[in-house]
């Protein structure tokens, strides 16, 4: 346990000065409660109506405020936050890795005399961490916000397993983005792919393969299944209401958090797995 | 008991052979050069014994297997280049090194002094000069009091003053009683610093042993007059000069090291020979190479 705290604390020396950190946490940190406010702004119903407290796909849909009160607010927020997680914070994922390989620091870890496996955990340490940092932040945010537009605090502990969820979504995709790293080993080439088949590979992929080799399939998608964890609530509606179906390229299905959230901890696992195995078989 | 055993250590690339069953032991207290030219395997055989590289067969073992998988812990080593963070100042720099050693305490102020970085404590690594970088890293490998030091090429790149800067400080090191292990493609450097040497070529260990027995202890002069004929009949009859062969137009002459150049000219000068060309310089490494390897055929 002495020795984790130590690797910790080299791991809180390389990255508490560094610009490129503090850059992507700090967007983070902007841009989540900013898409709130554009989400609000969006809306633009600031007016509550007679359905906004209504349980249902109507109540939902009703109120801006609804949304952002306890406790559908851990939802919205939830969803709008993956967008940051994804950008800025996927992106640190792969940056602990590549940058180490390209200041060459990495190898002189090891030289120095740190195994390949307390380099890995030192890493799922970072992770963790990022991980910690950004639920916090996110807490932070709906519990201010929650409290503003609930004008209190009644239902503030409802739902609030969507924590813990968030803070899967964050190691899902920082799990994701740090494997990706570790295999290609090049900053540029790495967040070049990470960006690809996050916004084009996984949607194409999941069209492909419900129209060429199964319908179901393709909710089981690794991607797919992180982001049913923090899903954007308005599908739960369209799903239930359906018009929104026909338009949509493929169905227009949200797991259930009971098949999602195993399955999200079983793909991040499985991430760390492979970023685990290429770290200790390749030279470096 | 040696410090490290490698046992007929093999590293393909593809097809490309990079070493090519490599046995080597090197005992405590001795500072061992690794020499040969580039491409020769002495970075993949540091690579390798430093656990960066997986080697395609055979084995290594430091400290008889006794600290195991933490014997790196023990060593202090530079492959290739000085690798740090660039954004971070060099006691920020050292820290890592000492936390990762699991060094508790250490004298960073000392260390940098040592090698005249003191008044660069709190500036950026990236800001460096090469030498100033090589010089952290030489302070690097000395954190926690090592039993061994690693130097791969340590003078690759610099100016004159920061080459006779990093031999001093090597040599103070080498002098302190640790073993030391030095790759390097200059005979020279070897010659200077190591009391061991295994010359690598193609991924095959050529020789290896105490510097006095494997390099020759000759200079080199290569000599030039009007009349080649009489100047080879003089340098025939000197007991100090070993061997003569003509190339170029020149005699190019294998000497006891002590001899001068000004003795060579005063001397042909005696014999009634002008001298038009006259060079002394120490024996190049691919004429050690050729050496070596026409003995070992």
């Amino acid at each position: 346990m002495n020795r984790i705290i130590q690797l910790l604390r080299v791991e809180w020396i390389k990255y508490r000065q560094s610009s490129i950190f503090i850059l992507l946490g700090s967007l983070y940190m902007i841009t989540l409660p900013l898409s709130i406010w554009g989400f609000y702004r969006l809306y633009g119903l600031t007016q509550s109506t007679e359905w906004s407290n209504e349980e249902g796909p109507l109540g939902m849909l009703a109120s801006v405020e609804a949304s952002l009160s306890f406790p559908r607010i851990w939802e919205y927020v939830g969803y709008l936050g993956s967008w940051s997680v994804t950008l800025f914070i996927g992106f640190l994922g792969i940056i602990i890795i590549t940058s180490e390989v390209q200041n060459k620091t990495l190898r002189q870890s090891i030289i120095n005399g740190l195994t390949r496996k307390e380099y890995f955990t030192a890493k799922v340490g970072v992770l963790l961490a990022i991980s910690t940092f950004c639920t916090v932040f996110y807490t932070i945010v709906c519990l201010g916000l929650g409290t503003y537009f609930a004008g209190g605090v009644d239902r503030i502990l409802e739902d609030l397993w969507a924590i813990p969820r968030y803070f899967l979504m964050c190691m899902g995709y920082l799990s994701f983005a740090f494997a990706l790293g570790i295999v290609l080993r090049k900053s540029g080439f790495a967040l070049f792919s990470y960006l690809a088949y996050v916004f084009m590979f996984a949607p194409l992929l999941r069209i492909l393969t419900y129209y060429k080799l199964n319908e179901t399939i393709q909710f089981y998608f690794p991607l797919n299944v992180i982001e049913d964890v923090t899903p954007l609530p308005l599908f739960r509606v369209f799903q239930i209401i359906g018009g929104f179906q026909k338009e949509a390229p493929v169905p227009l299905k949200l797991l259930e958090y009971s098949t999602s959230v195993p399955l999200a901890l079983l793909y991040t696992l499985m991430y760390l797995g492979v970023a685990y195995w290429f770290l200790k078989k390749r030279d470096i | 008991m040696p410090v490290l055993s490698i046992n007929n250590l093999s590293k393909s690339y593809g097809k490309l052979l990079a070493l090519d069953n490599l046995t080597l032991d090197i005992n405590a207290g001795e500072v061992y050069g690794i020499l040969g030219p580039n491409g020769s395997g002495k970075t993949t055989t540091l690579g390798i014994i430093l656990g960066i590289l997986k080697s395609s067969s055979g084995s290594f073992k430091w400290f008889d297997g006794e600290h195991y998988p933490y014997h790196r812990r023990r060593i202090g080593a530079i492959l290739e280049t000085p690798n740090f963070f660039p954004y971070l100042n060099a006691a920020d720099n050292l820290d890592i090194v000492a936390k990762i050693k699991n060094v508790s305490s250490y004298d960073v102020d000392g260390l940098l002094r040592m090698v005249n970085l003191y008044d660069r404590k709190r500036t950026n690594f990236r800001t460096y000069s090469l030498g100033m970088k090589q010089r952290l890293a030489i302070a690097a490998t000395l954190i926690g009091d090592p039993d061994v030091v690693i130097f791969d090429e340590p003078t690759n790149g610099l100016d004159p003053e920061g080459i006779a800067e990093v031999r001093s400080i090597l040599k103070n090191i080498a002098d302190s009683g640790r073993t030391v292990i030095m790759a390097s493609h200059l005979l020279d450097e070897v010659e200077k610093i190591c009391s061991h040497v295994a010359i690598l070529r193609f991924g095959k260990v050529l020789s290896t042993g105490p510097v006095g027995s494997i390099l020759t202890n000759y200079g080199v002069m290569d000599i030039q007059s009007e009349n080649l004929t009489r100047l080879r009949e003089v340098l025939e009859s000197l007991p100090w000069i070993h061997t003569i062969i003509e190339k170029n137009g020149l005699l190019e002459c294998e000497v006891d090291q002590e001899r001068t150049g000004a003795e060579m000219n005063a001397l042909a000068f005696s014999k009634g020979i002008t001298l038009t060309h006259l060079v002394t310089r120490k024996k190049r490494l691919e004429e050690e190479f050729l050496e070596l390897t026409n003995n070992l055929k």
